[in-house]
């Protein structure tokens, strides 16, 4: 099933309009899932393992809707199963580590090209690199005398 | 409870062969690289008193869109480390993504080297020979090395109003050396000598400051006795908290075990020194799921051989074996001294160990050529590691400036006056401080080189190879008129106080200025007072 082709758009007038564009889904996991899949055959996670991930991800607990959560994850569990079962038979083996957007074969690195390449670098404004160039904190919601503020909140769930 | 606390602090006793134990370190090294390890922002030395967040790309704050480049500069140096170790580098390794959420962590994640790091196994070998450890030799293993990203600072502050952390990220993106030990450590003296050893192996090998004090390198220690489980410390900023650390846990373990209460000792903990104790702060139970992942958006790092051929030649030779030479014929210096040419501590602004080292050769060499056979391995030795840098350090003149007026060449004629007795040790002393001193008064800029022969006959230094009978007679005479009375003479006479005559041997070189030697005074002494003994 195509999702049709790219094309550009009107141009976003606010953050509002940016906002319902992003809000809306373009794709449901029943698309892929097939009409036939019950919510009922869904393995959810354990809520103490939901409770763990929010904390791995320094996401409050405080007010979270476990159930939810976890009715969400086991859609998304049951989608990577359905991935992993995809037959891949004829195709050359590859190692889960060698899954990578760049290409896998790089180029060898031999000695002249080691020592070329650290004697021609050379820093770029345009990237910020140079010291001083920019204010990192400007673009900052908090900043206090050049340093960032971390609140307390984020630290919290830290052990 | 203060009843334990006592208990653990009388057990002051050094380790116990029925408690074995076994340690393992791992170390972060910040290299010294021109600039960061994914991004060309300044790799700042002075990191501690820059204005903060100064040296940041968009990459080090992981501004949305950036990518990272790598630094190929780091894999010189991980080259440099991995081949004095004598590690295994893998042709093939990779950066992969460690997640945790810090706020010193822009990314949300770390980048560093969990699948395929950049070298595996080498060692360190200490020995009594060199390093002051018990064992005649002792080999510490090494596991891994991979490189990595530093996170930011912190800063922990309290307000009023909220509890806040400052965040400086000029360390951000800093490249790291993760070198980790096997658990070979079975003593405090290994763990202090493999920590002096590797310090200054990276300081030699010119790709890290090896500072603990500032962060540049740091420590984590992983302990466990009798086969229970392992207990990593952190929060170790300097050798004395290293050490202190694993004596306190140690002592802490032992009571456990010797009173039979060992269940939290069945599980892995990782425990923050606090300068006087340790804490827990995690166990088992809340150890993080770093989600490892192979970063997707660097290649591999992908070696040629002739990576590792090209920059073995451009090793130095190693500090064991410059040690080893140097304390052999000819040079034959002793292990302090030789420690002195080899170990760099960074703390002394007038010169450096490898300056020093190649000054004292080069003197070695021009004043074996000036002595012949007859040379004294002692002489250069004394006077450069002594006298020499003793001056420099009271007069602060930098090593740099003094070889302008004193080179090689001109130093070993100063010696030959020494070998040839044309001065005696004293006089050299005060000629060497004499010119020194006229040179710093100059502020380093009379760079002309010191007439030795004219100076000596200014200030009337010759030694008196003839000594005149009459002289000798008058000086001994006056010091024995000046210092002895009727009771002190009959005790050295009869040989009931003898160690006066040195008093007396003293006073007269002193009267000379040292031009006459001590022999020539004890036998007048002796012949005037009629000493029989």
């Amino acid at each position: 099933v195509s999702t049709g082709g790219a094309k550009i758009g009107k141009k976003f007038e606010n953050m509002n309009q940016i906002r319902d564009y992003l809000s809306r889904p373009v794709w449901s996991v029943h698309e892929y899932l097939g009409i036939n899949t019950k919510e009922e055959k869904l393995e959810p996670p354990s809520a103490e393992a939901v409770k763990k991930l929010l904390r791995l991800s320094g996401l409050p607990l405080e007010g979270a809707d476990i159930k939810e959560i976890q009715m969400r994850l086991a859609k998304q569990l049951s989608f990577i199963n359905k991935l992993h079962n995809i037959p891949v038979e004829g195709e050359k083996h590859t190692k889960e580590y060698d899954a990578r957007l760049v290409q896998r074969n790089t180029k060898q690195l031999n000695y002249t090209k080691l020592l070329e390449g650290i004697s021609h670098q050379k820093q770029d404004a345009e990237l910020g690199e140079v010291s001083g160039s920019w204010k990192a904190t400007g673009l900052a919601a908090e900043s206090k005398n050049a340093y960032f503020v971390v609140k307390e909140g984020l630290l919290k769930n830290r052990k | 409870s203060l009843a334990r606390t006592k208990a653990i602090h009388s057990h002051g006793a050094p380790f116990r062969p029925e408690y074995a134990l076994k340690c393992g370190l791992e170390i972060h090294t910040q290299l010294n690289t021109k600039n960061k390890l994914f991004s060309q922002s300044t790799n700042s030395a002075t990191s501690l008193v820059d204005a903060p967040n100064h040296h940041t790309s968009y990459y080090d704050i992981a501004l949305p869109g950036t990518q990272p480049v790598l630094n190929l500069e780091a894999i010189l140096f991980a080259m440099k480390l991995s081949l004095a170790l004598g590690s295994q580098v893998n042709s093939i390794s990779q950066f992969d993504r460690k997640h945790y959420f810090y706020g010193d962590q822009p990314q949300g994640y770390q980048l560093t080297q969990h699948y395929r790091p950049f070298a595996r196994g080498g060692k360190i070998n200490l020995s009594k020979e060199l390093d002051d450890i018990d064992e005649s030799a002792k080999e510490i293993g090494i596991l891994q090395l991979q490189i990595e990203q530093d996170t930011g600072k912190s800063h922990y502050t309290e307000t009023d109003k909220d509890v806040i952390t400052l965040v400086d990220l000029n360390r951000s993106n800093v490249p790291l050396i993760e070198l980790v030990t096997k658990p070979d450590f079975s003593d405090i003296k290994q763990v202090r000598a493999f920590i002096k050893k590797y310090q200054n192996l990276v300081r030699h090998l010119h790709i890290s400051s090896g500072d603990l004090e500032t962060g540049a390198m740091r420590v984590d220690v992983n302990l466990s006795i009798n086969e229970y489980a392992r207990v990593e410390l952190k929060n170790l900023p300097n050798t004395s908290s290293i050490i202190n650390a694993i004596k306190y846990e140690y002592q802490r373990q032992v009571e456990l075990i010797s009173v039979g209460d060992t269940s939290s000792l069945m599980e892995p903990e990782t425990r923050g020194w606090t300068g006087s104790s340790t804490v827990k702060l995690r166990s088992k139970e809340t150890t993080i799921d770093y989600r490892y992942m192979p970063d997707p958006e660097l290649p591999y790092i992908n070696l040629a051989p002739d990576v590792i051929s090209g920059v073995r030649g451009l090793m130095p030779q190693l500090p064991d074996d410059i040690m080893r030479i140097l304390m052999k014929k000819p040079y034959q210096l002793s292990l302090k001294d030789a420690k002195i040419l080899t170990y760099n501590s960074n703390q002394n602004d007038m010169y450096n160990h490898e300056a020093l080292r190649s000054y004292y050769l080069d003197t070695f060499r021009e004043f074996s050529k000036l002595a012949g056979e007859r040379s004294n391995a002692k002489l250069p030795t004394n006077w450069i590691i002594h006298e020499f840098l003793g001056d420099l350090n009271k007069l602060q003149i930098p090593l740099a400036k003094a070889k302008e007026i004193l080179p090689p060449p001109v130093f070993a004629q100063f010696l030959k006056l020494l070998h040839e007795e044309v001065i005696s040790a004293t006089s050299g002393k005060m000629l060497l401080f004499h010119i020194l001193e006229n040179f710093e008064q100059s502020n380093c800029q009379d760079l002309s080189i010191p007439d030795f022969s004219k100076l000596i006959e200014k200030f009337e230094l010759h030694a008196i190879n003839q000594v005149d009978p009459q002289e000798l007679m008058d000086l001994c005479n006056d010091v024995i008129a000046q210092h002895t009375d009727d009771t002190f003479i009959r005790n050295l006479v009869t040989g009931k106080k003898k160690s006066s005559l040195k008093f007396l041997i003293g006073q007269g070189m002193r009267r000379s200025q040292g031009r006459i030697k001590a022999n020539e005074f004890e036998k007048k002494f002796k012949e005037i007072l009629n000493i029989q003994w």
